[in-house]
């Protein structure tokens, strides 16, 4: 765990490996140099007492418990601050070392309440297990103990008991050193030292849930599990977390069929025990009252509870008519929040049923065939030795929060430069050495000129309006990181552009500076989904569905034992916008809402109204649901196996631990079904294994992806069978308006989503949308803070309050995509529609346009 | 509170002292303490927002030191030095003269709110015992007479005459009325 500095002492320490020799209480071990005792110790299979120390933070020998014997040496070192050194004898256990360790359990529970019978921790607490293993039995203190007041609330997730705290700073410093958000810090002094926030200034950080889990007492506790639970009562399963496409590994723990708790586990190759506090208190929609429970279709225009098998014959029916029609009849949207296997399903019922329009991202992605082959393609650690890193796409810390943390791990302790491409500024822009703030929507004209100066293409100015300062440093940056394993990270920077050509000048920026492309995505398997080929041109396995006859073409027809249609298939926006002019017949969504959860909402709708036979499979009745002709309700996360992909192409398993509510089913299970009546076959599988051979056997990139392979926590990686390789790129000029706002409408961490929303823990986060504006762009407007403006959009009007952001670019205005706004809409353009749903911001994004821009109107002052 | 504009191109002048804008926080809490007669959170969260941190660790530092006055207290400080060298000197019963003619107790603030008295650990002045500082600025070999105009002068708002100075950047002229809010003369706690 030491640091890795590619520092020029390093290097040659690396050239010549030399290794020192440890003895620990008679067992020698060899370590390399700059590992401390601590750690060696581990490594030797003997386990120093601690509490401050932690493998993933810097060491800081507060607490006093891993003092050792260290021969030749005066007095007792801490172990987690001594480095080991050559022929170092050490002894851990020896009188006077277990009198040390009695002394400092004394001292550290002079105050401590041992109100183990009803703290959360105890069972699990690292202060109960050492004191049982090495205290003293019996205290001398007869004084009376500290009192606080408890307990406060640091946050709205976070509570803390000072009396239980032993002051070992794990969770100071996890916030400061890991987290970039020191807003609990000790406060006072001596006797009276404790942890606290700023008044009025709560501990509101993305990541504060793992100052719990670090917690080494009871004195950090989750305002979602306390009390909930006794650590015996819980059992748990190892699976993957399922908020967003960077795949954490996690703990789930459940006790009579409910999940209680997500804990982080510590996987070097993706989260390093680290979890958002979306993923780790996101879970309580479970068992939310609202979930579907049983399979409903449309009877004389109301929805109705039907059997599985009424609801699977009008499902089959409904598409069979449709697919009469021929394949541009059809469009199935979704996959992307399934495990693989699920989306398999979908993808391959979309052929058997004749088309190619099947689409797993809902217009706020990138193109799939980039998305799967981007090549070469970066891991997550490849981030800590890149030479340099650009980002070019979402808010890493609103989108994939830990990739967050590791960009900014790599920025800020390793030294990696950081280059940001965003339209505005982000939560990486502090640790970024260059952020190239441009204009919304052309954020691929800035890489592939980035690209061209990186190969001396002279540029007289950076396109998209960015400072030619900050380009020229950024292209100093860039080439000086040539051919050292830069990494371009690439996702949708907004979902009021399209960001049509942002894969393509991605990989161009790759391949000029000899680097590598970790494409994002945002929904939890979207990777896992195109992989499983939903996408219109892919298939299985991530191979191109226009390379006609190919190997990976016949494997697959081979194993469905049906021809895969070959008519150029539509995305989700063409999808959606013949949809909209009523060229569809029947649309089948997976996980897809195509009113709240869609850019384009009034396309949504329309698209939504105007066809005629509607199958949705999901777990709330979202209003795409209530419109839909037959919903099924569908296992999720925690309640299906199944293989989740995550952006870097690693398979890793989910697991289930509770049962689903009702009659649910995972999604593979019915799509089987339908496939079976509408094809004549009989139905295949009886378990997401036997859907995972069939995948396996039909995609060769699978091939190598086992069962066995994918069991731990590492996973495995998966390779698309066509990597990448765009097309020469031409970007569309872009007009720029002077009177009009660019809009920048990117995704908060928290929204009012149909999962988020029903979670009790996020309740009382504040999810209000607001628009930001510059500074200068405020007082032209002549308004203030708070105050609500309309914003005037091609679609629809807006009513906003707005807010003072200089984050925000002048002549940009930033909007959350996923926070409902306002629900005034007196006078909105549309009736009807606006009363029945509140507006959204994705009520004023038109999705085929390349960017969208509004025209921000003050309101009349109330007479 | 907010520096004002004076104290702020101070603060900006201790800034630029220090290789690492942090190592600030220190003089510029004494800079806030002087303005306000008190660290106020506003005045905390001001010299966060100067020196680029949270909050949070301005507290943390803040709530370390008894010289930062954490509550409101008097729109001036005298802290009376009562160690060795000061009380062979007399310094007890220039703080009882002081206590007198102020006519509230140490570690109390007028009930006007003009001035806070405090005891104070060895001020290092012992060649001139008994010593006190009035906002900062030292007094020594101050007599019952000398105390009596110093307290005069705090009373009223003024810089007593006769001291040896403001000490450096860290403190300021106290700005404005007394801050302590009505009522709150007698403040609760004990001072230092």
């Amino acid at each position: 765990m030491a640091d890795t500095k590619a520092s020029p002492e390093a290097e040659e320490s690396q050239a010549s490996p030399e290794r020192l020799k440890v003895t620990i209480d008679g067992v020698t071990t060899e370590v390399e140099p700059g590992t401390l005792l601590i750690e060696a110790a581990l490594k030797a299979g003997k386990y120093i007492p601690h509490f401050c120390w932690h493998p993933r933070m810097k060491p800081v020998a507060k607490c006093r418990m891993c003092l050792v014997e260290v021969e030749d040496q005066r007095g007792l070192p801490p172990a987690c601050t001594t480095p080991c050194s050559n022929e170092m004898v050490v002894h851990t256990d020896t009188p006077i070392v277990q009198q040390v360790q009695e002394s400092v359990l004394e001292l550290l529970l002079a105050n401590h309440p041992l109100d183990c019978p009803v703290c959360d921790r105890g069972g699990e607490c690292p202060l109960q297990d050492q004191t049982m293993a090495y205290g003293p039995g019996e205290s001398r203190f007869v004084e009376e103990k500290r009192h606080y007041e408890k307990p406060i609330a640091l946050s709205e997730l976070v509570l803390l008991d000072r009396e239980r705290c032993i002051l070992c700073d794990r969770c100071t410093r996890f916030a400061d050193e890991v987290a970039g958000d020191p807003l609990i810090a000790f406060v006072e002094r001596g006797n009276r030292t404790h942890v606290l926030t700023f008044p009025d200034e709560p501990f509101r950080s993305y990541f504060s849930g793992n100052t719990i889990e670090a917690c080494p007492v009871g004195a950090l506790t989750a305002v979602p599990y306390r009390f909930k639970a006794r650590p015996w009562d819980l059992e748990e399963v190892e699976s993957t977390c399922a908020q967003c496409a960077v795949g954490c590994r996690v703990k789930l723990q459940s006790s009579s069929s409910r999940v209680l708790r997500v804990l982080g586990v510590d996987s070097e190759e993706v989260n390093q025990g680290w979890l958002c506090d979306k993923g780790r208190f996101g879970f309580e929609y479970l068992h939310h009252d609202d979930r579907l429970t049983a399979p409903m279709i449309r009877i004389d225009g109301e929805l109705v509870e039907a059997s599985w098998g009424e609801a699977l014959d009008a499902a089959a029916d409904g598409i069979k008519r449709a697919a009469k029609e021929g394949p541009d009849a059809l469009g199935f949207l979704g996959g992307s929040r399934s495990t693989t296997e699920s989306a398999y399903a979908f993808s391959k019922l979309a052929r058997i049923a004749g088309t190619n329009n099947v689409d797993a991202q809902l217009g706020d992605g990138l193109e799939a065939a980039f998305l799967v082959g981007a090549n070469p393609r970066a891991s997550i650690a490849n981030l800590d030795s890149a030479a340099a890193i650009v980002v070019a796409g979402p808010d890493l810390k609103e989108e994939l929060p830990v990739l967050y943390l590791r960009v900014k791990q790599a920025a800020l302790k390793n030294g990696v430069p950081l280059i940001e491409c965003s339209p505005m500024q982000t939560g990486l822009s502090r640790y970024a050495a260059v952020s190239l703030i441009h204009r919304a929507g052309e954020t691929a004209q800035l890489l592939s000129a980035l690209a061209g100066a990186a190969q001396r293409e002279p540029t007289d100015r950076p396109p998209a309006g960015a400072s030619a300062t900050d380009f020229q440093r950024a292209v100093e940056i860039i080439s000086e990181a040539c051919d050292k394993n830069a990494v371009v990270i690439a996702g949708r920077t907004g979902l009021a552009t399209s960001d049509g050509e942002l894969g393509a000048s991605a990989t161009q920026l790759a391949e000029a500076i000899g680097g590598l492309v970790l494409p994002v995505a945002h929904r939890a398997n979207t990777m896992g989904a195109l992989f499983a080929g939903c996408a219109p041109d892919l298939l299985p396995g991530g191979s191109r569905l226009a390379d006609g006859d190919g190997g990976s073409r016949a494997a697959i027809e081979k194993a469905w034992g049906r021809a895969v249609p070959s008519h150029e298939g539509r995305d989700a926006s063409g999808i959606v916008t013949e949809a909209a002019r009523g060229n569809v017949g029947a649309l089948v969504l997976m996980g897809a809402d195509l009113i709240d959860d869609f850019p384009d909402r009034s396309l949504g709708l329309e698209a939504i109204g105007r066809t005629g036979f509607i199958v949705a499979i999901d777990i709330f009745m979202t209003p795409t649901a209530a419109a839909a002709d037959v919903v099924f309700p569908a296992a999720t996360f925690g309640e299906q196996s199944g293989c989740v992909v995550n952006i870097e192409g690693r398979v890793t398993r989910q697991v289930a631990k509770v049962a689903p509510p009702g009659s649910s089913q995972p999604e593979w299970y019915l799509l089987d079904q339908l496939t079976s009546r509408i094809s004549g076959k009989p139905a295949r599988w009886t378990s997401h294994q036997d859907v995972f051979e069939e995948m396996a056997a039909a995609a060769p990139a699978f091939a190598e992806v086992t069962r066995a392979s994918i069991e731990g926590a590492k996973g495995t990686v998966v390779r698309a069978s066509d990597t990448y390789a765009p097309q020469e790129i031409e970007h569309p000029p872009i007009a720029t308006d002077q009177y009009n706002h660019r809009v920048i409408a990117g995704r908060k961490l928290y929204g009012d989503g149909q999962v988020s929303g029903r979670c009790t823990a996020f309740r009382r986060i504040d999810t209000k949308a607001v628009a930001r504006l510059n500074s200068r762009d405020m007082s032209r407007l002549g308004v203030e803070d708070g105050v609500a403006v309309r914003l005037r959009g091609a679609r629809a009007d807006l009513e906003i309050a707005v807010m003072t952001d200089d984050s925000v670019p002048e002549g940009s205005v930033s909007v959350p995509f996923n926070r409902i706004a306002t629900s005034s809409g007196a006078d909105e353009k549309e009736t009807g529609e606006s009363a029945l749903h509140p507006i959204r911001v994705a009520d004023l994004i038109d999705s085929t346009a390349a960017v969208n821009e509004v025209r921000i109107e003050t309101l009349e002052s109330p007479a | 509170m907010s520096f004002s504009a004076e104290n702020r191109r101070i603060a900006d002048r201790i800034v630029a002292q220090y290789p690492q804008s942090e190592s600030a926080v220190l003089p510029l809490l004494h800079l806030a303490q002087s303005q306000d007669g008190w660290l106020s959170p506003d005045g905390m969260r001001e010299v966060a927002e100067i020196l680029g941190l949270e909050p949070a660790q301005v507290f943390s530092v803040a709530s370390f030191y008894t010289m930062y006055l954490r509550e409101p207290a008097g729109k001036k400080i005298i802290s009376v030095c009562n160690n060795i060298s000061c009380m062979l000197q007399g310094s007890d019963e220039l703080l009882e003269r002081i206590e007198h003619r102020l006519g509230s107790k140490c570690g109390h603030s007028t009930s006007g709110g003009e001035v806070y008295l405090e005891e104070v650990e060895c001020l290092a002045a012992c060649g001139g015992a008994p010593c006190l500082q009035v906002d900062g600025e030292y007094f020594e070999n101050v007599t019952i007479e000398a105390a009596d105009s110093i307290v005069d002068s705090a009373m009223r708002g003024e810089r007593p005459e006769g001291g040896k100075g403001l000490p450096s950047d860290f403190y300021s002229e106290p700005l404005g009325a007394p801050s302590i809010p009505e009522g709150l003369g007698a403040n609760e706690g004990e001072g230092s």
